[in-house]
C-alpha cells in the first residue's frame, strides 16, 4: 500500500508451510462447509466452473519412478495491490484498513473484470443460482450469506471469524492476538501448515515466520504484495 | 407584423442578379433569404457571424470543468482503495476529462447550430417554397416597412416573369 | 467530371427512389435478418432466466465470444464516423456517395456493440450502476476501472456519432418532407427541425459538421484504444501491452473499411446506384483497405516478435499456443485472411475492381472476427499458474447471439435505407460542376462575390 492508506488496524495475513502440507484437501473441505460454497455437479466441474475457494494445486517434479509431487494451497492472497480492485468499475472489491481484499456480492454486476485480472486465478462467478444437494442444504453456515448468480466471489479470510475474534478481544479490552482469529482452512489442517495472525504485530507467529528466509510470495515479481507468506525450504 | 416575399427561380444565375439588384435597392442581407436544395455558396452582406467554432471550444471546456468535478468530488466521497492506487487518480481520470470534453463539444456545436440555423420555430416554412425540392431557388424578402416592400415585389416580380412566381404571405415571427 | 450534370430530377428520382418504396428483395431481407434477431433474442432470453451458465464460459476463460463480438462491432464501427471525418477534413471530393453510407454504419455497429457490455454481465439488470448519477446506494462508480472508461468513451461515441449522421441528413429529411404527404410529410418535417436551406442554414450546417468532424476523430481513435486498455490495463500475458491501442485502433479502421466496402456495393447493386457508387470508390477504398492490411501485418509481427524475443514463460505459452499450438488454424487463417490474400489483391491495380475490393473485405471482415478471438480466449486459457489452465468451446447460445449481431446489422441497416436516402443528395449535388445553375453566372461585384462551388 502506498503511504497513504497506513491503518493502524490489526493487518491480516496467512503463512503456508509447503514443506508440512500433504495434499490431504482437508482445508478445501472445511473451507466450503464454512463459508456455504455451493455445488455445481460433475459436469459443471469439468466445464471448469466449480468454486474452490482454496485449492490445493499439485505439480509433478520427474519422470516416473522418481516423481516428487509437490502440494501448494491458493486461495485469495489478498494483495496489498491487487490487480482486481482498480477494474472493478462498480467497487464491488476493494481494499480494507485490515489489508482484506474485500467482495461485495451486493455490488456486484458480474464483468468478471477482476477474476481476468487476477494472476492467481482465485476469483469464482456463480454462473448458475447456487444449489446444495440434499442434505447439504441443513449445513449453511447462518454467519455467511449467501451468493446469487451472476456476481463473483472468492476467499474472504473468514471475515466472520475476523469479526467475531475482534469483537472478543474489544469486550476483554485487549489488542487482537494469536488465536483469536482462526479460519476454518487454519483450523482443519491436520499438519499446521497454515498459521494466521496480525501481520502487524511483531510478536504474532505470522510476523515470525514472514521473516524467515524460507518466506516467499506467490509471483512476487508481479508486485502485488500479497499477504499470503509461502515456507519453502526449495529442496 | 413583418411580410414576407417570395419569388422563386430555376437558376442560380438568376437568384444570384436578383439578390444583387435587391442589395442594391437598399434592402438588408439580414431581411433576405436565399432558399436552396444545396449549399450556393453566396456571400449576403451584413449576414450575422457565427461564433460555433468558440462554442465548441466553450462546451469542451465545460466538459474538463464537469470530468474533473464529477471524478474528484465522487471518489473522495466515496473514499475506497482499489490496488492500492490513490483515491485521486489523475492519470485515470485523464481519459474521463477527455471523453466528457469532447462530449460537451459535440453537444454544444449541435445546440448551436440549431439556434445560429434558425431552426426547431414554429411557422418556419411559411416563406418557403416547396419547389426548392426540385433544384429551383427562393429568394424570399422579410420587408419591414412598405419601401422594402415595394422593391421587393418589383425586384421578385419583374425577374423572370416566365418562372418566378410572387407568393405574399404574412410571417407571424 | 467530363460528362454533363444531370438534372436535380434525375438526382432526386435515383437517390431517393429506395426511400419508402420497399420491393419484394427487401422484405425477404428483412425477414431473414428479423428472424435471425429473433432467435437471438430467444437465446437472449434463455440466458437471462437461466445464468450465464448457459455460455461456455468457464474458469478461467471468463470472457469469450461475448468480447468478441464488443470488439468486433465496435471496431466495424470506426468505419463511419472516422473514415467519413478524415475524408471531409481531408477535402477529398470523392467521398460526397461514401460518407452516408460509413456513417450509418458507425451507428448501428456501435449499438449493436455496446449491448455486449450489458449482456454479458452476471446481472445485467443492474447494468445502470455504472451510471454515474446520485443513487441510494451511496456509491459512485470507479473511474479508475477501464470498464467505466468504455462506459463514457462509448456513449460519447454514439451521441456524436448520431449526431454527426443526423447534422448532414437534415436538408435530406427537408427534401422528402417536401416530397412526401400525410404522416410521413409530418415524420419527416418533425425530424428535418423546419430546414428551409437557407444561405444562412447551408452555412452553419456546413460549419457545424466540420467542427463535428474534428472533434469525433480524435473521440473514435479513444474508443478503440479505450476498448484495447481493457486488455492492456491487465498484467496478463500478452495483453499488457503499450502498443494495444494503435494495434486496436488500426485493426478497427481495417474492418471498418472492408465493412464500408461491402456495404456500398449491396447498396449499389440493390438500389441500382452503379451511376453514384463508381469503381473509382471502390478503387479509392481499396487502397485504403491496403494500406490498413499492411499496417496490421506490421503490428501483428511486431506483437508477436516482441513476445517471442522477450521469451517470458507465460508470454510464451500463449504465444505457442497461437503460432503453433491448438489455436494455430485460426491464427494463420486470421494472417491469410488479413494479409496473405487481401493485400496482394488490393495491390494489383487489375485486380482492385468492385468484385476484388469485396473479396478482399469478406475475408477481412471475417479475419478481423478471428483476430479478435485470438486476443481474447488464447491469453484467458493460460493464466499464470499453470494448474488452472483451461479449455473453451462456444455453446449453440453464444453462437446464436453471434449470428444474430450480424442479423441485426443487416435489419438496422435495411430499415434506416428504406426510410432515409442512403447517398447524401444534397453532399453529392453540392460536389457537381454548376451545370444549369452555373450557366452565364458572371459576378464582378465585390459586394455580391460568391465562391465558386
Amino acid at each position: 500500500m502506498t503511504d497513504e492508506h497506513k491503518s493502524n488496524k490489526p493487518q491480516w495475513a496467512m503463512v503456508i508451510d509447503l514443506d508440512r502440507c500433504t495434499g490431504c484437501e482437508a482445508c478445501v473441505v472445511a473451507c466450503r462447509v464454512e463459508n456455504n460454497i455451493p455445488t455445481v455437479g460433475p459436469e459443471e466441474a469439468a466445464k471448469g466452473r466449480s468454486i474452490n475457494w482454496i485449492r490445493v494445486e499439485r505439480y509433478f517434479e520427474g519422470e516416473y519412478p522418481d516423481v516428487k509431487v509437490k502440494f501448494m494451497p491458493v486461495l485469495c492472497q489478498h494483495c496489498e495491490e491487487a490487480p482486481c480492485e482498480p477494474v472493478c468499475p462498480v467497487y464491488a472489491t476493494y481494499h480494507t484498513d485490515e489489508g482484506l481484499n474485500a467482495q461485495v456480492y451486493n455490488r456486484c454486476v458480474g464483468t468478471r473484470y477482476c477474476a481476468n485480472n487476477c494472476p492467481y486465478t482465485v476469483r469464482f462467478f456463480n454462473f448458475f443460482d447456487p444449489v446444495w444437494d440434499a442434505p447439504l442444504e441443513k449445513a449453511l453456515n447462518p454467519e455467511v450469506s449467501v451468493r446469487t448468480r451472476g456476481v463473483m466471489e472468492k476467499c474472504t479470510f473468514c471475515i466472520q471469524r475476523i469479526r467475531k475474534g475482534e469483537e472478543k478481544a474489544k469486550d476483554e479490552g485487549r489488542e487482537v492476538r494469536d488465536g483469536d482469529v482462526v479460519p476454518a482452512c487454519v483450523q482443519t489442517c491436520q499438519t499446521k501448515a497454515m498459521y494466521f495472525g496480525n501481520i502487524a504485530d511483531p510478536e504474532s507467529e505470522v510476523s515470525k515466520l514472514s521473516k524467515s528466509n524460507r518466506a516467499t510470495r506467490l509471483l512476487e515479481d508481479l508486485g502485488t504484495k500479497p499477504r499470503v507468506i509461502y515456507l519453502n525450504k526449495g529442496d | 407584423m413583418a411580410e414576407t416575399r417570395t419569388g422563386v427561380f430555376d437558376t442560380r444565375a438568376e437568384a444570384v442578379a436578383v439578390l444583387r439588384e435587391l442589395q442594391r435597392d437598399g434592402v438588408p442581407g439580414s431581411s433576405i433569404s436565399v432558399m436552396s436544395s444545396e449549399p450556393l455558396h453566396l456571400e449576403i452582406n451584413d449576414a450575422p457571424k457565427t461564433r460555433i467554432a468558440g462554442y465548441a471550444i466553450a462546451g469542451g471546456l465545460l466538459g474538463v470543468a464537469f470530468a474533473i468535478l464529477l471524478t474528484v468530488w465522487t471518489s473522495r466521497r466515496v473514499g475506497l482503495v482499489t490496488g492500492g492506487m490513490p483515491i485521486v487518480s489523475p492519470w485515470a481520470f485523464g481519459i474521463i476529462v477527455f471523453e466528457l470534453a469532447a462530449l460537451g463539444a459535440i453537444l454544444v456545436t449541435f445546440g448551436r447550430m440549431i439556434a445560429e440555423a434558425r431552426l426547431v420555430r414554429r411557422n418556419a416554412l411559411t416563406d418557403y417554397d416547396k419547389s426548392v425540392a426540385d433544384g429551383r431557388i427562393a429568394v424570399s424578402v422579410r420587408c419591414s416597412d412598405d419601401f422594402h416592400r415595394e422593391i421587393a415585389e418589383k425586384v421578385l416580380g419583374s425577374a423572370h416573369q416566365s418562372y418566378g412566381s410572387l407568393q405574399d404571405s404574412s410571417n407571424a415571427e | 467530371m467530363s460528362e454533363p450534370r444531370p438534372t436535380d430530377a434525375k438526382i432526386n428520382s435515383d437517390l431517393l427512389g429506395p426511400v419508402n418504396k420497399p420491393g419484394p428483395g427487401w422484405y425477404a431481407t428483412v425477414t431473414v435478418s428479423g428472424l435471425v434477431v429473433l432467435a437471438a433474442v430467444g437465446a437472449l432470453a434463455y440466458q437471462f432466466s437461466r445464468g450465464l451458465g448457459v455460455w461456455g464460459i468457464n474458469r478461467p476463460v471468463f470472457w469469450a465470444l461475448d468480447i468478441t463480438n464488443f470488439v468486433f462491432w465496435i471496431g466495424i464501427s470506426h468505419a463511419g464516423t472516422l473514415i467519413s471525418a478524415i475524408l471531409r477534413v481531408t477535402g477529398a471530393e470523392w467521398r460526397r456517395p461514401v460518407t452516408r453510407c460509413a456513417e450509418a454504419i458507425t451507428v448501428f455497429a456501435l449499438m449493436i456493440g455496446a449491448l455486449f457490455p450489458i449482456i454479458h454481465l452476471g446481472r445485467p439488470w443492474f447494468f445502470y450502476w455504472l451510471v454515474p448519477y446520485p443513487n441510494e446506494r451511496g456509491l459512485w462508480p470507479n473511474f479508475r476501472s477501464p470498464l467505466a472508461w468504455d462506459f463514457f468513451a462509448i456513449n460519447t461515441y454514439l451521441l456524436g456519432s448520431i449526431i454527426y449522421l443526423y447534422l448532414p441528413l437534415i436538408p435530406d429529411l427537408a427534401l422528402l418532407r417536401d416530397k412526401s404527404r400525410g404522416l410521413l410529410r409530418r415524420f419527416y418535417g418533425t425530424l428535418s427541425l423546419g430546414w428551409r436551406g437557407t444561405q444562412l442554414q447551408w452555412d452553419r450546417l456546413e460549419r457545424a459538421v466540420r467542427v463535428m468532424a474534428v472533434v469525433i476523430i480524435p473521440v473514435a481513435v479513444s474508443v478503440h484504444t479505450i476498448v484495447s486498455w481493457d486488455f492492456a490495463m491487465t498484467i496478463r500475458p500478452m495483453w499488457h501491452s503499450t502498443m494495444f491501442g494503435p494495434y486496436f485502433v488500426a485493426g478497427a479502421i481495417f474492418s471498418g473499411i472492408a465493412a464500408l466496402i461491402l456495404a456500398m456495393a449491396v447498396i449499389r447493386r440493390v438500389f441500382h446506384l452503379e451511376g453514384y457508387l463508381r469503381p473509382v470508390h471502390f478503387n479509392n477504398l481499396g487502397l485504403l483497405l491496403l494500406t490498413m492490411s499492411l499496417i496490421w501485418f506490421y503490428f501483428t509481427f511486431g506483437e508477436y516478435l516482441t513476445a517471442w524475443y522477450g521469451n517470458a514463460p507465460e508470454e510464451m505459452a500463449v504465444f505457442r499456443s497461437k503460432v503453433s499450438g491448438v489455436y494455430a488454424p485460426l491464427f494463420w487463417g486470421t494472417v491469410v485472411c488479413c494479409f496473405a490474400i487481401p493485400a496482394p489483391l488490393l495491390a494489383i491495380k487489375r485486380f482492385r475492381t468492385i468484385k476484388g475490393t469485396m473479396i478482399a473485405s469478406v475475408l477481412v471482415v471475417v479475419g478481423m472476427w478471428f483476430e479478435r478471438f485470438l486476443i481474447i480466449v488464447p491469453t484467458l486459457t493460460q493464466p499464470r499458474l499453470t494448474f488452472n489452465w483451461g479449455t473453451y468451446k462456444p455453446t449453440w447460445v453464444e453462437l446464436t447471439l453471434t449470428a444474430g449481431t450480424f442479423g441485426y446489422f443487416v435489419l438496422l441497416y435495411a430499415i434506416f435505407t428504406r426510410l432515409f436516402p442512403i447517398i447524401a443528395v444534397w453532399e453529392y449535388k453540392e460536389g457537381l460542376p454548376l451545370g444549369e445553375h452555373g450557366e452565364a453566372t458572371v459576378v464582378s461585384q465585390p459586394e455580391v462575390g460568391f465562391e465558386s462551388a
